[in-house]
């Protein structure tokens, strides 16, 4: 007879092994899935989850928190690639083809970086005003991301408070039952029914 | 105007059309102003009804009530919705650097998102408030009394929907209930007229 596999600590359960009720994660190309085995890993070390519900919502405590990143990740990627189009309406009134040097310095060529920084430094400017700029264009976008990575945090903390009334309402129930345990009721007297 | 000749050629046109005749293509036309689908709840999908049955019938247990069965399968719904948005952000969420509508599509999904983790959180907390009953009783009574022919999913369906999907129109049970109501208006109006009284807002001055 073959012996039974031990079974598996809280840690080293991977997310597979609890998808039943809450789906596979939604991960995107080139995302690390290290990184969110990981993230569930430490979640679900500490919430230990005790049923199908705290499971899902424990799920959603690491999918939100996956969310938050990955929306902040493009927040950031959205930005740097919008700053071309910035730096090149920021350059037009300082040097002649303007979209040309911008199109060089996005692609860190060496002297088109060093032509743009001497370019703003002359103007009193800095990169920071290419960044306004580039959020100046977006801002609806922006504005759009910052909202979803708000509501992102407050699922994260809707989840957590869920799970701790999850908890209390299953402690209660726990302390009824073995209340009315220990309680079994009036005292019957000896050898009669009570009156 | 339009001639003799020309309405008699418009009253063949229109019958030769008619719309689909076939089960196959009535069932196709019907999902014509079908977008993505993601506003409707899984129980109104047939095709989901029995999962959603079966899976409820795991989270609340053998000797659940119809209270705690119905709960179940109003959470199982919400999750198999939760699930299926979720997924829908996938590709808008690959494409959001580059194409300027994915980001503002995926603000939609995030509201749709609420409006589903709000029925969730709901049929979560009455599944926790409708407990699962004590085996203290006898378990063949409690199983008689959740036998399949008494779990009815229809019945589901039939309850009323929660504040916030009737404010949101997730359910349509508005345009219901206002036909019905303008129908009992009219009734009423009409009974008025036959009885000679005058309406409150007809009243001579």
């Amino acid at each position: 007879m073959n012996p039974s596999p031990a079974p598996a600590s809280t840690a080293d359960r991977t997310p597979v092994q609890r998808r039943n009720w809450a789906g596979e994660p939604t991960m995107l190309l080139g995302e690390d899935a290290d990184g969110y085995n990981e993230l569930f890993a430490q979640v679900s070390a500490r919430l230990i989850p005790n049923d199908v519900l705290e499971d899902m919502l424990m799920r959603d405590v690491v999918d939100l928190a996956w969310d938050v990143r990955r929306l902040r990740r493009m927040k950031a990627n959205l930005l740097r690639l919008r700053a071309r189009n910035a730096m090149s309406e920021v350059l037009a009134p300082l040097v002649s083809g303007a979209y040309a040097l911008a199109e060089k310095w996005s692609a860190r060529d060496a002297a088109a970086v060093g032509r743009v920084e001497a370019a703003l430094e002359s103007a009193g400017l800095s990169m920071d005003t290419v960044m306004a700029a580039a959020l100046r264009a977006e801002i609806d976008e922006f504005e759009r991301i910052d909202a979803m990575i708000a509501d992102a945090e407050n699922r994260r903390s809707t989840a957590l408070s869920e799970i701790e009334r999850h908890r209390a309402s299953f402690a209660q129930e726990l302390r009824d039952a073995t209340a009315a345990a220990a309680d079994p009721g009036p005292p019957q007297p000896p050898g009669g029914e009570a009156v | 105007m339009t001639s003799m000749r020309q309405r008699a050629a418009n009253r063949r046109n229109a019958r030769a059309s008619t719309g689909p005749r076939t089960a196959a293509g009535k069932a196709r036309a019907a999902q014509n102003a079908r977008k993505h689908g993601l506003r409707v709840s899984s129980l109104r999908d047939p095709a989901k009804t029995r999962n959603i049955a079966e899976l409820a019938r795991k989270l609340a247990g053998p000797m659940a009530d119809a209270q705690r069965f119905t709960a179940a399968c109003r959470l199982v719904a919400a999750q198999i919705d939760l699930l299926d948005i979720r997924e829908a952000r996938l590709p808008l969420l690959a494409r959001a650097l580059d194409d300027r509508t994915a980001i503002k599509r995926l603000a939609t999904l995030d509201r749709y998102e609420s409006d589903v983790r709000s029925l969730r959180k709901s049929a979560m907390r009455k599944l926790d408030a409708a407990r699962a009953p004590a085996s203290t009783g006898s378990a063949e009574a409690i199983l008689r009394e959740t036998s399949d022919d008494e779990i009815d999913i229809a019945a589901v369906l039939r309850q009323p929907a929660s504040r916030t999907a009737r404010r949101r129109g997730r359910f349509e049970t508005r345009p219901l209930r206002t036909s019905a109501r303008l129908s009992a208006n009219e009734a009423n109006l009409r009974k008025r007229s036959q009885s000679g009284k005058p309406s409150k807002n007809n009243v001579a001055t």
